[in-house]
């Protein structure tokens, strides 16, 4: 199940939040390498606050697989902060933009990426009911040019710079019903990929 | 010059709205000549002892020039074609200098007298085995940080819409084919050459099975010959070969 995570619902995750930390500091910092100012065992920024907002995938184990986490871009996040070389002009930003970061799902399920399609698809369907209409992003240019090859509709915001040892661009993209769409065929799924708790018994 | 995000940008536009090997291959020597590059060339490369396949390839170097590269087998040679292998970002090359063994000298040389004196190339990997490789040239290019940015993206946006519009993707009379995981084992079979008997034993089915098969996977291409399915199968990547 994909769970969201807002300012409103975040005392309800109090435990699944930690582990979520976890699970970054061992993909971001051991894995990637990333150097990141954190300290073990959690991978937690200055963005890690009330309003962010965390989409985390929980499998039938019980355990966090993947997770992604969006920031607000009218409060100061990534492209303004942290890798403001990476935008030729002023970063997008607005009530309506939010900025995706530190997503990423356990190694042995990157290969199929189901997961990190369903971690997508409930994205987007947060932002379409939250009236999001764009999501800036940091990424990797080999990954950004498999999406093109895909047919992604994505437009470049600066300059490719050298990242963590990667070379990285910023970019943005619209959010649409059509781009929910691609992604839940990608997931496997037909209907929504989201669950949005806000009451202590339903809770994870 | 500085990176232009607005240049980028304009290309990018145009990328996203064509649907014709003219349209985005016109932007991209547009955009080239701006910067001084008269020539672009754009190959797959899957075995590099191969040299430049031909088959999809882009290139505007003259006639003469690209019989001698081939004839030559020139990309033993070439020193740019071998970076090609090692590099994931945009480098700029030059034939100037007085570096290099006695034969790549002599290649750029002749090169030089072709047109082709500098240029900016990107490699990307585009399968598992397959790395598409993008270049201006010219004589009087221009070099610069600014222009290597734009040129990353500006040369992955075209490569990809390339592939995209080779692949049929925006071509509207097209059927839409859904291969059974079967189909697509026999085609990929035939693709490298083996016959149906020959795939019977492979696969442990009989031969008119697979026949069966392909005569399926022709009907579905709505085509009457084998190799005309395969060269479709392939040009949509529902194979490799």
């Amino acid at each position: 199940m994909l769970h969201v995570i807002t300012g409103e619902n975040r005392h309800l995750y109090t435990q699944r939040l930690k582990e979520m930390f976890r699970l970054r500091y061992r993909i971001f910092v051991e894995e990637q390498k990333w150097s990141l100012p954190c300290t073990y065992p959690y991978e937690m920024d200055q963005f890690d606050t009330e309003d962010a907002v965390y989409f985390i995938y929980i499998d039938e184990s019980d355990e966090i697989q993947g997770s992604m986490r969006l920031l607000p871009t009218a409060k100061p996040h990534l492209m303004t902060d942290v890798f403001p070389e990476l935008c030729s002009g002023t970063p997008p930003s607005g009530d309506d933009i939010y900025e995706s970061s530190r997503g990423s799902v356990r190694s042995e399920h990157r290969q199929a990426g189901r997961i990190w399609s369903t971690i997508v698809a409930g994205s987007y369907e947060f932002c379409l009911i939250s009236g999001i209409n764009q999501m800036s992003f940091v990424v990797d240019m080999k990954l950004f040019s498999a999406w093109l090859a895909k047919g992604a509709d994505i437009n470049p915001l600066g300059p490719p710079c050298e990242i963590n040892g990667s070379v990285c661009v910023a970019a943005l993209r619209e959010v649409s019903t059509e781009a929910l769409a691609l992604k839940r065929r990608d997931a496997q799924i037909s209907g929504p990929a989201l669950t949005y708790i806000r009451d202590l018994e339903r809770a994870a | 010059m500085q990176f232009d995000l607005e240049i980028v940008q304009a290309f990018v536009e145009v990328s996203k709205r064509a649907t014709a090997l003219d349209e985005i291959n016109a932007a991209f020597m547009g955009v080239a000549g701006r910067f001084g590059y008269g020539h672009v060339a754009t190959t797959r490369l899957r075995d590099y002892s191969q040299g430049p396949r031909s088959v999809d390839a882009v290139v505007t170097y003259p006639e003469v020039w690209k019989g001698r590269y081939s004839e030559m087998k020139f990309h033993e040679v070439d020193p740019v074609f071998a970076s090609l292998g090692r590099r994931s970002t945009p480098f700029f090359w030059s034939g100037d200098s007085e570096e290099g063994t006695r034969e790549e000298r002599s290649f750029f040389d002749e090169s030089r007298s072709a047109g082709v004196k500098r240029g900016l190339s990107l490699a990307m990997l585009i399968s598992k085995s397959e790395t598409a490789a993008v270049t201006w040239a010219g004589n009087f290019g221009e070099e610069s940080d600014g222009l290597k940015h734009m040129f990353h993206l500006i040369a992955t946006y075209y490569y990809q819409r390339l592939r995209l519009i080779q692949a049929g993707t925006f071509d509207t009379s097209r059927k839409e084919v859904t291969l059974t995981a079967r189909e697509s084992e026999v085609l990929q079979w035939y693709a490298v050459g083996k016959s149906a008997w020959e795939i019977g034993v492979i696969l442990g089915v009989s031969e008119s099975t697979v026949r069966f098969h392909l005569s399926s996977v022709r009907r579905k291409f709505d085509v009457s010959s084998t190799v005309h399915a395969t060269a479709l199968a392939v040009a949509r990547e529902y194979i490799q070969i």
